[in-house]
């Protein structure tokens, strides 16, 4: 038997899925740059 | 307390503590997700389409409650003149204005089947969309001003003075007349809700919530490493000599 309103309620949980997985992932990218930077800069200030 | 409040501690604190916080996050939406579709039953007026109540309503409690995180941390800024607080604040907006979005976007579709429209400019659904403005608003001025200390002290007065939206976004159903449902989980005379949604609910709501602290803790963390780059490259900008910052201060 077909759920009413399937559409609506798999759309919710793609939409909350998506957004959430891009933030953690722009979250992630973000951090590893801010490493390789630190790291970059540590490398010449060194002596 | 005000120990971990220093930048070094809470790098230190918070690479130990970040794997075990995930893991309890994740497996508390596994339990909400699992209790959300395979036991609460549908509901006997809208059916399945309740399904949508468990990110929901969860988006929206983290919606108000990253906002809540922000006053404290901005209060942190303006009376403490904490760099930590000023860190806590800029990572929070995005975090907000994300939850916010996936509230409001989840509100929608679920207003479509049950209400007959994705939007209604009623007190409660305009509230939640002031909220987000604000969110991008903060987003905009962080990103507007160069150096941190000024950004964290002008969006600490714009998160003061927004703070008024947080009431007027909870109790909306309560002062106008909306075609959003009144509270029926945190109010006088205890839930309307019949335990077998309420408890799933209610798990999905901790989820989240420690979702939004796993990524704030995390996002912190960045914030931190951002402007130990700045600062060093400032150093080297101005030809000071290197200072005593390694690596291993910033990662666990």
């Amino acid at each position: 038997m077909a759920v009413p309103h399937i559409g609506f309620i798999l759309a919710a949980y793609a939409l909350t899925l998506l957004v959430l997985g891009g933030t953690i992932l722009a979250l992630v990218y973000d951090q590893r740059t801010q490493k390789k930077l630190l790291a970059r800069l540590s490398r010449n200030e060194q002596p | 307390m005000i120990a971990y409040a220093n930048p070094a501690n809470f790098m230190r604190l918070s690479g130990r503590l970040l794997p075990w916080l995930a893991a309890v996050t994740g497996l508390i939406l596994a339990v909400g997700l699992y209790l959300a579709f395979f036991v609460a039953p549908p509901d006997y007026q809208q059916g399945e389409t309740v399904r949508i109540m468990f990110i929901h309503v969860p988006a929206a409690w983290v919606a108000s409650f990253s906002y809540i995180t922000m006053t404290g941390a901005a209060l942190g800024t303006l009376v403490w003149r904490h760099p930590l607080a000023d860190a806590a604040q800029k990572a929070a907006a995005p975090l907000g204005a994300v939850f916010t979005f996936i509230c409001l976007v989840t509100g929608s579709l679920w207003g479509k089947p049950m209400w007959g429209t994705y939007w209604v400019w009623d007190a409660r659904l305009t509230s939640v969309l002031v909220l987000f403005l604000i969110y991008l608003g903060l987003i905009g001025l962080w990103q507007a001003i160069d150096e941190p200390g000024r950004a964290a002290r002008a969006a600490a007065i714009l998160t003061l003075v927004g703070v008024i939206n947080i009431p007027i976004v909870k109790f909306s159903v309560d002062w106008w007349n909306t075609l959003h449902q009144p509270a029926s989980v945190f109010r006088m005379g205890g839930p309307t809700m019949d335990p077998s949604m309420l408890w799933p609910l209610l798990i999905m709501a901790v989820g989240f919530t420690l979702l939004f602290v796993t990524l704030h803790t995390y996002a912190i963390r960045t914030e931190i490493l951002r402007r130990r780059a700045r600062r060093l490259m400032l150093n080297a900008a101005a030809g000071e000599p290197a200072t005593q910052f390694t690596i291993m201060e910033a990662t666990p």
